[in-house]
């Protein structure tokens, strides 16, 4: 993508810093809250992941600490927090995709559509192709554009209309115009953005549930950052999206309700977006996202 | 800013920074290497004029080659020179004189393992699998393929070994060209064409055609009498004849101007028909060089003249496969299983520390595990193919497992954790994102570590093989010695042709194939790494 956007929509940048002067310098509580009333939140209020008393440690040391949260069918939550407080932790431990390290151990109940995840009769596979994941950073398989989404249709054994298949996933990520007829090219071929676009289509393709995005736009431009931001609001049509970013803006845009985490672990306030961002309770997230700290 | 001039301790030479002692290690390393490198050029090139012998070629003999051979090659090798033409040349010279080898291999391998036993293994444990792999995953169960793809081989090796006479005298009615047919042929066709899906590539699917075409053409040959046997001339054309075409159109796709590399070949080849007939004709006799055809075709003689490497050159073929068969599988299987699956416990840390432990065990002591549990206790014999190639191939088996472990970890975890967060299993995530993703890496290895094993002679001894065998094996329990063994018992005859001339042609030999070994791991893995 080219620089000279940049310049142009310096207040979208993304970052995958905290530290970044950009996001954190101060900023009224009034900006923030009015991008958050842009969206409108009159969509199903049914709970459809809840977590009881989660703790999660990593050895000896506790990442997260009873943490309850109840995320909304088909909207958007945000999950929000300084780095190391525990945001990605607690978006993997919604799928699993903790068990993969040693040293994690989960304590509580992360329940899905009224199951509890971690309960012993639980395919963590069988549970993965409910609940998709897109990473921070765009990992494409070195394989070919098509089958790159193509990939979750077959190990899930999908093999009917993989073609149509494959063609939504791509359309629906906004991705299919570009790439029209370079089906046969190397996912890793395209740019940054598009390969995230691409992980979102091969996320999408098998039709999950829930897509949990851990800070999908962080390592992208302003422009593709944009457009990522657009693709989601599109999908909570029809997904419940759970998305962890590190940009306050990006949180108050796209997000129907936000959970603010602080350090050590702690979810510190969850409410509706408009709620945190234009009368949080807590002092401290008032301080934390009108970038006073972290 | 900037304007002033001011001295500056960084500008020009200063004495605070001395550079002596970088300097001498520098050129004392670059001593130490040259030192090493020098002293094995000038061995081998001594080896070599012993081998053929050109101190004893006349003048004129010089004379000619310079005019038909060098002179002729050192003109085009000047005209391509820094074109693209010249990276044609490398890789069509290259790339045919591996195919050569690689077909020497085949046809050496098909003597040794009849079609009716090689279609046999074939139906009965790599159809199998291959059908595991591609339909597995509509079994029920989730993991279903994995252990339906380990499940298959054992088992279908297992009863193609048990009931391998019954299989093979129903196989032994069908003709031996219609075998191969099936079970080579149109097998490398398919992957041909599956290789040509992925990629994008007309010319494989023109190949695979090709073979199929060739081998019932071949096999008509036969039927119509015009040719003895059609088993020959079909590996020949699987071993040699496609692979070099391959590598060949591929060099002639570069496009027009790199296509005069392709001209390489012919003027080598040319160079050496010339130097031949113009010799010939001129009543100059061919120095006596001691690699010769014949050298390769004939077995020991009392007589150095007489004296060949066939017999060991068919044993270490033979112990090759031995190895590849079982060292392969267990030792990708290995690293498979300790990279993916393995819980990071005491146990499989040891294991892990250990095996490089066991890469360096000298390799005297495997021969005596050799014979004292697979020649004595298995009872596989004392000295024979089998249990030659389960020996070294055990020798080996930890390069081979600490080769592929390496190209698994070098798979970046990001693609396992998509994959896995797709809804893949273990299973699916290792075969379809980490296995292709290592394999280029799997392959070098596994390569290197064979030629290793080719050049390994203390085990050999260790387990009673014969240092010189008069007739090739054709069975796995037949006595068979292998190429360095044979060289070693060269050099301890009387006669100092043996000593010098017989030995130097077999070290030679044994260089070659060692280095065309670890030429085509390297080509390998650039070519599968560049995708």
């Amino acid at each position: 993508m080219s620089d000279n956007h940049q310049t142009t929509t310096d207040a979208q940048t993304p970052t995958g810093d905290d530290s970044d002067p950009i996001v954190n310098v101060s900023r009224s509580l009034e900006d923030l809250s009015k991008e958050a009333t842009t969206r409108t939140t009159s969509r199903s209020d049914r709970t459809l992941i809840e977590t009881r008393d989660l703790d999660v440690y990593y050895g000896d040391e506790r990442a997260i600490s009873s943490v309850d949260v109840e995320i909304p069918e088909r909207q958007v939550t945000a999950l929000i927090g300084p780095s190391g407080c525990g945001k990605s932790t607690f978006l993997r431990c919604i799928n699993r995709m903790n068990d993969r390290i040693d040293v994690c151990r989960v304590e509580g109940q992360v329940e899905f559509d009224g199951k509890n995840v971690y309960d012993e009769d639980v395919d963590p596979v069988a549970l993965r192709r409910e609940i998709g994941i897109v990473f921070q950073q765009p990992n494409p398989f070195p394989k070919s554009i098509y089958d790159n989404v193509a990939f979750g249709l077959r190990v899930q054994g999908l093999d009917d209309e993989v073609d149509e298949r494959v063609h939504r996933a791509l359309e629906r990520a906004a991705l299919l115009e570009e790439i029209e007829g370079r089906l046969d090219e190397s996912g890793l071929e395209l740019s940054g953005g598009q390969q995230q676009r691409l992980c979102i289509a091969r996320a999408i393709a098998t039709d999950p549930d829930v897509i949990l995005m851990d800070e999908p736009a962080s390592a992208l431009d302003p422009i593709a950052t944009s457009r990522i931001e657009d693709l989601i609001d599109e999908l909570s049509e029809e997904y419940t999206v759970v998305i962890v970013t590190h940009n306050m803006q990006q949180a108050a845009r796209i997000s129907d309700k936000t959970a603010v985490f602080l350090t050590g672990g702690e979810l510190v306030e969850f409410d509706d977006t408009d709620k945190i961002f234009e009368n949080p309770e807590h002092q401290r997230v008032e301080d934390y996202i009108t970038g006073k700290f972290g | 800013m900037g304007t002033k001039t001011q001295e500056h301790e960084w500008v020009g030479r200063s004495n605070a920074l001395t550079k002596l002692r970088g300097g001498a290690f520098k050129y004392a390393c670059l001593g130490t290497a040259l030192f090493g490198i020098v002293t094995l050029l000038v061995l081998l090139a001594y080896v070599t004029l012993d081998a053929i012998e050109l101190q004893e070629a006349e003048p004129i003999w010089f004379a000619i080659l310079g005019v038909t051979f060098v002179l002729p090659v050192a003109l085009f090798g000047w005209y391509v020179w820094g074109t693209p033409a010249a990276d044609v040349a490398k890789t069509s010279v290259g790339g045919v004189l591996l195919a050569a080898g690689l077909g020497g291999f085949f046809i050496v391998a098909f003597t040794i393992i009849t079609p009716h036993v090689w279609a046999a293994y074939v139906v009965f444990a790599v159809f199998p699998a291959i059908a595991a792999v591609r339909y597995g995953d509509r079994l029920p169960a989730i993991d279903g393929s994995g252990p339906a793809v380990m499940a298959t081989v054992t088992l279908g090796a297992i009863v193609a070994t048990v009931f391998l006479e019954p299989i093979t005298a129903i196989f032994a009615m069908a003709k031996p060209w219609l075998l191969y047919l099936l079970t080579l042929a149109i097998p490398t066709a398919t992957a041909l064409i599956w290789w040509s899906r992925t990629r994008e590539d007309r010319a494989a699917t023109i190949a695979a055609a090709a073979t199929v075409g060739g081998t019932i053409a071949l096999g008509l040959l036969v039927e119509v009498g015009v040719l003895e046997t059609g088993g020959a001339p079909i590996v020949f054309l699987i071993g040699f004849v496609l692979p070099a075409t391959i590598v060949l159109a591929h060099g002639y796709r570069r496009g027009p101007e790199a296509r005069a590399g392709l001209l390489a070949l012919p003027t080598l080849v040319g160079g050496v028909v010339a130097l031949v007939a113009v010799a010939w004709a001129q009543g100059v006799p061919m120095p006596n060089s001691w690699i010769r055809p014949e050298f390769y075709l004939e077995g020991p003689s009392r007589t150095p003249e007489n004296a060949g490497l066939y017999p060991p050159i068919v044993g270490s073929v033979f112990m090759l496969i031995v190895m590849v068969v079982a060292v392969f599988p267990l030792g990708v299987g290995a690293a498979i299983y300790l990279e993916e699956y393995a819980p990071n416990n005491r146990l499989t840390r040891l294991i892990r520390i250990n095996l490089t432990n066991l890469a360096g065990v000298p390799s005297v002591v495997y021969g005596l595990l050799g014979l004292a549990i697979i020649a004595r206790h298995f009872g596989l014999g004392r000295g024979t193919v089998i249990t030659a190639g389960l020996t070294v191939g055990l020798l080996v088996l930890p390069i081979v497992i600490i080769a592929s472990q390496e190209a698994i970890r070098s798979v970046p975890d990001s693609v396992r954790e998509a994959s896995y967060g797709m809804g893949a299993s273990r299973w699916q995530t290792t075969r379809e994102v980490v296995l292709p993703e290592a394999f280029p890496g799997i392959l070098t290895g596994t390569i290197l570590a064979l030629g290793r094993a080719i050049g390994e002679t203390a085990p050999l001894i260790m387990i009673g093989a014969s240092t010189s065998v008069s007739s090739a094996p054709t069975e796995l329990f037949g006595n068979a010695t292998a190429m360095p063994l044979q060289i070693f018992s060269w050099q301890s005859r009387v006669q100092p042709d043996f000593r010098y001339g017989v030995v130097a042609a077999g070290v030679i030999t044994l260089l070659v194939i060692l280095l065309g070994m670890n030429a085509a791991a390297i080509i390998l893995r650039n070519r599968l790494e560049k995708r």
